[in-house]
């Protein structure tokens, strides 16, 4: 009975996990795995039911945004006049005055290329409209949202890859576009007489966006702190000399751990060497202090905080897309708005990858200056995990809180 | 022991002051916006000898402007203004809420901010195949240029929507005394985006102080 019990938790629940490496997993690491597998089920489905009852069924929303990205609720706000204003240095805000200039050039392509498109006038308006698209989404991202904040804590706070950092920036991005197709083209197709409500649905996704990182904030915060997380092994950094690991596994086998003799360069190879090969009484994944999961688990959590992240991040679309969107169906050429929109994500997904790398940089840094000083790089690793799971939370809880208590309106980004 | 438990709380009392600013700070940079709007404006101060009593604007809106959100397209003439139901329709939904921004227009009595009443002769054309909007801001009492420092600004806070001037920007309407004039200038005092965009703004000056 107790055997049957612990196949069929084992057959709903995580398989990943610190069970994974075990060949004969104890009731409790089932009941754990089970329990760790329903909540990261759970946190999916609470995001996805978040997204579609924000897009569709909440009734009518209080307050109203208009093409200014301003609410209806009034108020004159005249500001008095700050006596420290705080200024960018030159340099940088020429730049970026540069680059809001040419979006505005952009912009006006884009809507001309959007009014040849509708009249058939030039054959290569849809190459224009990409083009123009792309290059308006590398700029458009410099500004604030899009995501990089998200993407910038988790990377800074997590041991992951190059590649991590290029799917989250263009799954953030792309969902981002669609988030802002699936909505115009509802809008377009079924609930037309209400396109005017469109910027206000639109705005009300950023509470959306905010709770979906809160949840996923919430979930990595649980995985670390409980050890379930994982992240890629570096080979590069646990395994630096190979011919030398065999060199110490031969005298490991022959005098046992305590007995190598001293040779240059061993000790860093050793102390280099995952816990499991130092302690070989533990058996691999299931040592004291490690946190890493076998890499084809290990694979399967990230692909999945890299979804729900991008997906919390992109929940909420980005009003120039929109407005492209907007202006194709007004025309009827809502395929090239969509073209439009996917150029657009490319473009905000290059943007965001630098400042995903940049984060990467860091994250490496921090780790490769704890090595320098002797620290445990595992403990430092984890420390910075626990430290970027926090501030999501912390962030996103903090945005969520002032949408629901009504301090802050809903914006458009 | 205790210089230890000292040091050790001195440190995260700063990590934590440095969090808590962090936090407000991001908390704040959510309020930016980058320009998903583009207005080229002109603003006529109205009034007559060295007393400003209103602002005649108007508005040129670039092509991507999503008209469509107001009203049905079709309902658009090629050029001219817009018949009453849309100009109606457009006060609404695309002009109404902006009162809660001074409609953007940013007046300073020696380096007061002053209020504007209720907007009049709110029109809304299509000119060059762009939108126009027309309308005069009064102030709620007129302002003597010759006794007073007067700065006339547009801009966004938010920065969702970037004006640009369009030609001479600001100017002052013949009715008034030909010594007073205004002078462009960037409004150092007002950056927005983050202390990103130095907003245009003029002095408006009259008789020796031009």
């Amino acid at each position: 009975m107790k055997k049957r019990l612990r196949l069929l938790l084992l057959g709903f629940g995580y398989r990943g996990g610190r069970m994974s490496g075990r060949k004969t997993p104890g009731m409790g690491a089932c009941i754990s795995g089970y329990i760790s597998g329903y909540i990261s089920r759970y946190i999916s489905g609470c995001m996805l039911a978040c997204c579609v009852t924000c897009m569709l069924a909440l009734p009518p929303a209080a307050h109203a945004t208009d093409v200014f990205g301003r609410g209806d609720d009034g108020g004159a706000a005249v500001q008095e006049a700050p006596t420290h204003a705080w200024a960018m240095p030159q340099p940088l805000r020429e730049l970026l005055v540069t680059g809001i200039r040419i979006q505005g050039v952009l912009n006006e392509k884009l809507a001309d290329a959007l009014e040849d498109v509708r009249d058939g006038s030039k054959p290569w308006a849809r190459w224009i409209i990409i083009l123009a698209a792309f290059a308006y989404g590398i700029l458009h991202a410099l500004g604030p949202g899009h995501g990089k904040l998200g993407v910038a804590a988790y990377l800074a706070s997590h041991r992951a890859r190059v590649a991590h950092a290029a799917w989250l920036s263009a799954w953030a991005a792309l969902a981002q576009a669609l988030s802002a197709i699936f909505l115009v083209l509802a809008f377009g197709q079924f609930f037309h007489s209400e396109l005017n409500t469109v910027l206000t649905r639109a705005a009300d996704l950023e509470l959306a966006s905010y709770i979906a990182l809160f949840a996923v904030g919430s979930w990595t915060l649980w995985s670390v702190a409980t050890r379930r997380d994982c992240c890629d092994i570096s080979a590069r950094m646990q395994w630096p000399d190979a011919a030398r690991s065999r060199e110490l596994d031969a005298d490991v086998a022959a005098n046992g751990d305590d007995g190598a003799e001293p040779r240059p360069g061993i000790y860093l190879a050793h102390a280099m060497r995952p816990a499991a090969v130092r302690l070989p009484q533990r058996p691999v994944g299931r040592s004291a202090r490690s946190s890493a999961l076998p890499q084809p688990s290990g694979r399967i959590w990230i692909a999945r905080q890299i979804f729900f992240t991008g997906l919390a991040l992109g929940i909420r679309p980005c009003a120039g897309a929109l407005f492209v969107l907007l202006s194709a169906l007004a025309y009827g050429v809502f395929l090239t708005g969509v073209l439009a929109a996917l150029a657009m994500a490319v473009g905000v997904a290059l943007t965001v990858l630098l400042i995903a790398l940049a984060s990467l940089g860091v994250n490496r840094a921090l780790t490769s200056r704890a090595q320098r000083r002797g620290q445990s790089v595992e403990r430092v690793r984890r420390v910075l995990a626990l430290s970027g799971a926090v501030f999501i939370v912390g962030f996103a809880g903090l945005q969520s809180f002032l949408l629901l208590a009504g301090m802050v309106a809903p914006s458009l980004s | 022991m205790k210089r230890i438990k000292h040091a050790t709380t001195c440190w995260l009392t700063r990590r934590a002051r440095s969090a808590v600013i962090l936090l407000a700070q991001l908390g704040c940079g959510c309020a930016w916006a980058h320009p998903h709007v583009w207005v080229d404006y002109t603003d006529v101060l109205q009034g007559s000898g060295t007393q400003i009593q209103a602002v005649q604007e108007k508005w040129v809106f670039a092509k991507s402007f999503p008209v469509s959100i107001v009203i049905d397209m079709t309902h658009l003439p090629r050029s001219g203004p817009l018949d009453a139901t849309s100009t109606a329709a457009f006060k609404t939904q695309a002009f109404n809420s902006l009162k809660s921004a001074d409609y953007f227009t940013h007046i300073y009595v020696d380096g007061k901010p002053i209020r504007f009443g209720e907007p009049q002769q709110f029109a809304v054309a299509i000119e060059n195949r762009k939108l126009v909007y027309t309308f005069l801001l009064p102030l709620v009492a007129p302002v003597d240029i010759s006794h007073h420092a007067v700065e006339l600004g547009m801009w966004d806070e938010t920065f969702f929507v970037d004006y640009e001037p369009a030609g001479e920007a600001i100017s002052l309407a013949p009715s008034m005394l030909s010594t007073c004039g205004a002078q462009p200038f960037k409004d150092q005092l007002h950056p927005i985006f983050g202390g990103a965009v130095f907003p245009l703004a003029a002095r408006l000056t009259c008789g020796a102080s031009k």
